[in-house]
C-alpha cells in the first residue's frame, strides 16, 4: 500500500513537473518536486528503501534535464544516504525540521548537479550565481514540500481512512533516550 | 541499528552507485532506451493534463476578429519565409564549410572573383483574358502592324497563362519563373513582348526537384527526382530510390540540374528554390521508386506579379573592360 501510494504520488508529481511547474516560476526559480517526493519516501519509509526511490528520481532528472548518465542517479543516492542517517540520528519529525532537510538537500543537490553536468561542457557559471539560483529554487522545494506536508496531515484527519498508519512507519524508531 | 539493517543499506547503496557507475559507462544507445522508457510512461498524464489545458482555453476563448487573423495569417508566412531563407542560407553555408573539409583553406588569402554571368531577375506581369483579346485583336500593339510586327500566333493563341515580358526583355524559352521564393513554372513559347508560361501542375511540366530533410544538423538535401504536373492543382515527384526516407510534410525544392535544359540553359540562383510540401507518398510493395505527390506552394490564380529568371553577363565585368 505504501509503495503504491508513493508511485502514485511520484507520477503525479512528475507530471505537474514538467507540465505545471514551467508555468509557475516566480523570479526565475522553479520547485523540485521529485525531490519533494524523495524527501516524503525519506520521512515516510525512514528504511534502505529510499535508495530505490533515490534511483528513481535520479533516473529521471537525467530524462528530463539531458544530464550525463548516472550523476543524477550517483548523487541523489550519496546525499540519500547523509540525508538518511541524519533522519535516523535527530530523529526528524517536526515540520520545521522537515522544512529545512528538504531545503538543504535541494541545494546541495542543485548546485552539485548543476555543477557536474556544466563541468564536462565548460559552461560553469559564476559560482555565486549558481548558488543564488540553487537557493532560490530550493526555498521554492522547501515551501511546496510544506505546503505538500500540511495538505497531507490535514487531509489525513479529515479522511477517515487510516493512510496514516501505512505510512508514518512509526516501528522504525527506537527511542534511545527512555532507557 | 540492527546489523541486518545496516548491511542492506550498504548493499542498496552500493546498488545504487553500481547503477550511477553502469549508466556513466555503457553506450549512450542502451541508457537512452532507459530514458525513452520514462519518458513514455510518462506521456499518458502529459497527455491528459494537454486534454485539460486545451478544454479550459477553449472555453476561455474568445474568437479574434477577422481582421487581427488575416494580419496573423500575413506574419506567419513572412516569417515561414524567412525561415526558410535562413534554412537554405544554413545549407549553403554548411556545403561550403564541408567543400573546405574536403579540398583544405588555401594558404594565401584569396578574394572573391566577379563571375562572367549572374542570375537576373525580371518582373512580369500575367496577362489578363481580356488583355491578350486586345493583343489578338491588334488593337493594343498595332503600332509595328503595317510592317509585319505582329505578336507570335504560338503566344496568343496557346492556351496557357501569359506574362508581358518576351524576346525584347532577353527572356527565353525554358526559362524558369518565379513568385517570391517558390517556383510557379517556366517558359514555354516566346514572343516579341509576351510570353506562354507553363504553370507546374501543367501536365507539360518537367523540372528537377530534390526532398529537404530537416535534420539536427540542419536543412540537408535528398537526391535529385524529376517533378511532373498532373493537373488538378497537383504535381508528382519520379525517380525517388527507396532507400530515401520520405514523410508527408517534406518540403520540394529545385535540383541541382534541371535535366530538360542544357547547360547553357540552367537558370538558377545559385540556391535552392521552393516548390512545394509533400502531401502524400507511397511505396508501393516491389517498386523501384517512391509515389510522391506535392501540393505547389504558390497557385497561378494567387499571383498577379511574377519573376523571370534570366542570366545576364555581369555588368560590373562589362564596366570593368
Amino acid at each position: 500500500m505504501k509503495l503504491f501510494s508513493l508511485l502514485i504520488l511520484c507520477y503525479i508529481l512528475l507530471i505537474i513537473q514538467i507540465s505545471v511547474v514551467p508555468e509557475a516560476i516566480v523570479a526565475g526559480s522553479r520547485p523540485n518536486l521529485i525531490l519533494v517526493m524523495l524527501c516524503f519516501t525519506l520521512f515516510w519509509c525512514r528504511d534502505a528503501t529510499v535508495f530505490l526511490w533515490g534511483i528513481l528520481a535520479g533516473l529521471i532528472y537525467e530524462t528530463f534535464d539531458s544530464a550525463i548518465p548516472g550523476t543524477g542517479v550517483l548523487l541523489l543516492t550519496s546525499l540519500v544516504w547523509v540525508a538518511l542517517r541524519v533522519q535516523l540520528h535527530f530523529q526528524i519529525r517536526s515540520l520545521i525540521s522537515r522544512f529545512v532537510l528538504i531545503f538543504v538537500l535541494a541545494f546541495v543537490f542543485d548546485g552539485l548537479f548543476q555543477i557536474l553536468n556544466r563541468l564536462e561542457a565548460n559552461t560553469l557559471p559564476n559560482l555565486s550565481s549558481l548558488a543564488h539560483h540553487a537557493a532560490g529554487n530550493a526555498l521554492y522545494t522547501a515551501v511546496a514540500g510544506f505546503g505538500l506536508l500540511v495538505s497531507f496531515k490535514i487531509i489525513l484527519r479529515l479522511v477517515p481512512i487510516e493512510f496514516g498508519q501505512s505510512l508514518r512507519n512509526e516501528s522504525v524508531y527506537k527511542s534511545r533516550f527512555s532507557h | 541499528m540492527k546489523r541486518a539493517t545496516r548491511s542492506s543499506e550498504i548493499k542498496l547503496a552500493l546498488l545504487a552507485i553500481l547503477t550511477g557507475i553502469c549508466l556513466y559507462l555503457m553506450p549512450s544507445a542502451y541508457s537512452s532506451r532507459l530514458y525513452n522508457l520514462i519518458r513514455d510512461a510518462s506521456k499518458p498524464g502529459l497527455v491528459l493534463v494537454q486534454q485539460i489545458k486545451s478544454l479550459r482555453y477553449a472555453s476561455a476563448e474568445t474568437p479574434l476578429p477577422l481582421t487581427d487573423v488575416k494580419q496573423l495569417e500575413t506574419k506567419l508566412s513572412e516569417l515561414q519565409q524567412e525561415n526558410r531563407r535562413l534554412e537554405l542560407h544554413s545549407l549553403k553555408l554548411s556545403e561550403d564549410l564541408g567543400r573546405l573539409k574536403q579540398t583544405g583553406v588555401p594558404s594565401y588569402q584569396s578574394s572573391a572573383g566577379e563571375r562572367l554571368l549572374v542570375p537576373d531577375l525580371i518582373e512580369a506581369e500575367l496577362l489578363g483574358d481580356s488583355s491578350i483579346a486586345l493583343l489578338k485583336e491588334g488593337k493594343l500593339l498595332n503600332q509595328g502592324g503595317e510592317r509585319g510586327v505582329f505578336e507570335s500566333s504560338f503566344v496568343l493563341e496557346s492556351d496557357l497563362p501569359v506574362i508581358d515580358q518576351g524576346e525584347q526583355q532577353g527572356v527565353k524559352a525554358g526559362y524558369s519563373i518565379y513568385a517570391g521564393q517558390a517556383v510557379i513554372g517556366k517558359v514555354n513559347e516566346v514572343g516579341r513582348w509576351t510570353s506562354s508560361l507553363i504553370p507546374v501542375t501543367s501536365v507539360d511540366y518537367r523540372g528537377s526537384a530534390r526532398i529537404a530533410r530537416k535534420t539536427e544538423q540542419g536543412l540537408q538535401m535528398g537526391v535529385d527526382g524529376i517533378l511532373v504536373g498532373m493537373g488538378e492543382g497537383r504535381c508528382q515527384l519520379l525517380q525517388i530510390p527507396p532507400t530515401e526516407s520520405i514523410q508527408i510534410g517534406q518540403e520540394v525544392y529545385t535540383g541541382e540540374v534541371d535535366r530538360e535544359l542544357p547547360l547553357s540553359m540552367q537558370s538558377t540562383l545559385g540556391q535552392p528554390m521552393y516548390y512545394g510540401r509533400i502531401i502524400d507518398a507511397k511505396l508501393p510493395r516491389g517498386a523501384p521508386y517512391w509515389k510522391i505527390i506535392v501540393e505547389p506552394a504558390v497557385k497561378l490564380s494567387e499571383v498577379k506579379q511574377v519573376s523571370v529568371l534570366r542570366k545576364i553577363v555581369n555588368p560590373r565585368r562589362m564596366l570593368t573592360n
